[in-house]
């Protein structure tokens, strides 16, 4: 079904599955009708192999080949009965059989082959029962009800008892056609709820930072270039293909929020970010001209560790309005008109990020206010209000200065335990415009709060040397081999230090972070169903 | 989802598709073009399976076996036809229109059969043979059945087991007669074969035979072919006519060699 699969192949194994078909129904006339079994009844073949054929393929797949297969046991001429019946009967077998395998494989994120046999198992015997309604209901005289009770539970046995066998012949074909047959059902799939595995998964979803919710797994290990099909619907972030090839993503969804389009290794972020461009304008951290430094985001307590070079940098003349980092409008955006009420209630839609924390909640309150564990699946979008959506904010901005997921540790206590900042960093500080650099918050005595770096949601990889390491993944994380040990974010829940803490500044890519497991497996955050909403009004999904 | 919307349409129109062949063919009579087109295509490739399967299950000696069954159906077949000329030739000839010809009998070989719930064979013999449906099928034993559909290289013989299956009989020595019914027994032949005779003063006794009384013009059942024996007598107490349990002639469930009585 892929480009890994080469079209003779698939050529082949569909052509094995049609021939497999036809002598299927031959078989079935001439030989096993024909078999004195105890019981007065057989298995029947046709309905196996359609069902085995359907689990291991497709919806369409399925019902086609229940269609002409049961058509020719319609018309192949022992047929007593009317013709179609068993088209209509293996044909709803095999999309349902195909259907459900899909649901359950997209419930449990598992391609398990016991369940795909189950379903397959149970079409057929549904498949059975199916054949006798259907008779009945056309008033065959040969169908009554005691042919029925006699034949119909012996039919079923002798199916199940042949299930197997057929199962794993249609297997083995197919496995060679279809990129995720049953050869790669036990790879590495992402278990919902333990951040360590789940880590991963989410760095590679956030590498698209999409709300399509591309949450889960992928059939195939993460390493390899097999594309993930494996979840059609939730899609986070729109991966189409690995993770590591360096293509771009092609579901570019329109909250792309700082997305890379390309893999972090590429070096130019700048036209990645369309619309929600967060952070400065940089082009790296690397570069001294992170001019608009204060992020529209600005959480409540800057980062420490920046104090010197922040109020060095500030340029004499500019108010200081702000006490701490913590800005009444966070609205930073240089030249932007300023989002009113109106984005302040919103909910974490496209706009989200400039929304304003609630003047309401004091700094220190919010300062030390860890966020709640469930904050992401929490509202809908008419509950979000102030005050929650300083935490919300503040909650998925994981990445965060560190005095504000410190847990009560003060700013300024912050600002004496860190150095100060690289010299590229005050470079840029100091070349900061005065309006921004205001907002930074030099000068006062919470003014060392600093904001995230220019840039800092992007994630791109050139990040100044002290905090390279922890603002974006590494180079290569995709491949699995040298994930960063970090779970991202697990600081902030935890409300303990460890790995997070000793990390310097911002943090970067505070959406590499996993989200919880709960707005995971509910699928039901804001942004996914605005922009599920605005892609079914311009008709691109159902 | 993007891919249901074309997902459900291929199902809809299939669906659609097979009400509309069932509506055809129940229109039909379970005769439309269907099955015709599915005899041609499948009939060639059962014949070729039937023979396969036919020389595993034969073994060596097959043709000396089929050459003999031959021989039986026709002397079968012969003798039936002695017996009624023997006993009323002339009254049964005219009031039957008997034709007066002797019976030619095609043999074939059971090639395939149907599903669970149907007591259908196909034969390996067609209209090339001669074959034409409604003819009488017998074998060495008894009456087998008769011929429903037949194409160019196959013919279906729906047997006598058969839930649609009525045939009319005679009780070999009261001359009593009645009807036969099959009921929807399967291949194993476990499925009795019920007989209901139409006076009501008849005496049924276990171990009596029945032989056909014969169609008019000898289709479907030419008179005179041995059915079977009472093995059984249901009479209810109340009942106005006798019915019994016929245990058949013919081994339904090793079928092999047959017999067509083609009317010259």
């Amino acid at each position: 079904m892929t480009s890994e699969v080469s079209p003779v192949r698939k050529a082949l194994a569909a052509l094995i599955l049609v021939i497999a078909l036809f002598a299927a129904v031959v078989v079935q006339l001439t030989v096993v009708n024909r078999l004195p079994l105890p019981g007065g009844a057989a298995p029947d073949l046709v309905l196996l192999l359609v069902a085995a054929i359907a689990v291991s393929t497709g919806p369409v797949t399925g019902a086609v080949v229940g269609f002409a297969g049961g058509l020719a046991l319609d018309i192949a001429p022992p047929a007593a009965h009317y013709a179609g019946q068993d088209a209509l009967i293996f044909c709803l077998v095999g999309y349902a059989a195909a259907r459900v395998v899909r649901v359950i494989w997209n419930m449990t994120g598992e391609r398990d082959p016991i369940t795909t046999f189950t379903v397959m198992a149970t079409a057929a015997a549904a498949g059975e029962a199916g054949k006798a309604a259907l008779g009945m209901m056309l008033s065959d005289p040969d169908v009554t009800r005691a042919a029925v009770t006699r034949v119909l539970p012996t039919a079923i046995l002798y199916d199940l008892l042949l299930a197997p066998f057929v199962y794993w012949l249609v297997a083995f074909v197919a496995r060679g056609a279809v990129t995720w047959g049953t050869s790669r059902e036990r790879a590495p799939v992402p278990g919902f709820g333990r951040a360590g595995r789940l880590s991963p998964v989410f760095r590679q979803a956030s590498a698209g930072a999409a709300p399509r919710l591309r949450l889960a797994g992928t059939g195939d290990s993460y390493a390899s270039p097999s594309p993930v099909r494996r979840v059609p619907r939730l899609r986070l972030a729109g991966t189409g293909e690995s993770y590591a090839s360096p293509r771009p993503v092609r579901r570019v969804p329109r909250l792309r929020l700082a997305g890379t389009g390309d893999s972090y290794a590429s070096p130019r972020p700048v036209r990645r970010v369309p619309k929600l461009r967060l952070a400065g304008t940089g082009e790296s951290y690397a570069s001294p001209s992170p001019v608009r430094r204060v992020p529209k985001l600005r959480l409540s307590a800057g980062h420490a560790g920046s104090s010197l070079a922040a109020s060095s940098a500030r340029p004499p003349g500019v108010p200081v309005t702000l006490a701490g980092a913590r800005t009444p409008k966070l609205n930073l955006a240089a030249n932007r008109p300023r989002r009113t009420a109106r984005s302040a209630v919103r909910t974490p839609g496209k706009n989200w990020l400039r929304s304003t924390p609630s003047p309401a909640i004091p700094a220190t309150k919010r300062a030390v206010r860890a966020p709640s564990r469930g904050w992401l699946n929490s509202a809908g979008p008419g509950g979000l209000t102030g005050g929650r959506t300083g935490r919300r904010t503040g909650g998925r901005t994981s990445r965060r200065p560190r005095g504000f997921a410190g847990g009560g540790r003060s700013a300024l206590s912050a600002a004496v335990a860190r150095p100060a900042r690289s010299p590229e960093e005050a470079l840029a500080a100091r070349s900061a415009p005065s309006g921004l650099s205001a907002l930074a918050g030099a000068g006062t005595p919470l003014a060392n709060r600093r904001s995230p770096q220019a840039g800092w949601l992007r994630g791109a990889r050139a990040t100044p040397t002290g905090y390279r390491q922890r603002r974006t993944p590494r180079s290569g994380w995709l491949g699995g081999a040298s994930r960063p040990r970090t779970v991202i974010g697990s600081g902030v829940r935890g409300g303990r230090g460890g790995a997070f803490r000793r990390s310097r500044g911002p943090r970067g890519n505070w959406y590499a972070a996993p989200p919880s497991g709960a707005w995971l497996r509910r699928g039901r955050h804001p942004w996914r169903r605005r922009s599920q909403r605005l892609l079914r009004l311009v008709g691109v999904t159902r | 989802m993007l891919e249901s919307r074309g997902t459900r349409a291929v199902l809809v129109a299939l669906l659609v598709v097979a009400i509309a062949l069932i509506t055809i063919d129940f229109r039909d009579g379970g005769n439309s073009g269907a099955h015709s087109l599915g005899g041609r295509m499948f009939g060639p490739v059962e014949r070729l399976a039937g023979d396969v399967t036919g020389v595993f299950r034969g073994g060596g000696d097959s043709g000396e076996i089929t050459n003999l069954q031959r021989q039986n159906d026709q002397l079968r077949a012969e003798l039936a036809q002695a017996q009624t000329a023997n006993t009323d030739a002339k009254e049964l000839a005219s009031m039957l229109h008997l034709s007066a010809g002797q019976y030619k009998v095609v043999t074939g070989t059971v090639i395939a059969a149907g599903g669970d719930y149907s007591d259908t064979v196909t034969i390996n013999v067609g209209t090339k043979d001669g074959i034409t449906p409604n003819e009488t099928v017998l074998n060495g034993a008894g009456l087998v059945g008769s011929v429903v559909a037949a194409t160019p290289s196959t013919a279906t013989v729906q047997l006598l087991t058969d839930a649609s299956t009525t045939v009319g009989i005679r009780m070999a020595g009261s001359g009593q007669i009645g009807s036969l019914k099959g009921s929807a027994g399967t291949l194993s032949g476990s499925a009795p074969l019920k007989l209901t005779l139409f006076s009501a003063n008849a005496t049924l006794n276990p171990g009596q035979e029945l032989t056909t009384f014969g169609s008019v013009g000898g289709r479907p059942y030419v008179p005179g072919v041995p059915v079977g024996t009472v093995s059984a007598v249901t009479t209810q107490p109340g009942s106005l006519t006798p019915t019994a349990v016929i245990k058949p002639f013919a081994d339904f469930t090793g079928l092999g060699v047959v017999g067509v009585v083609v009317s010259k």
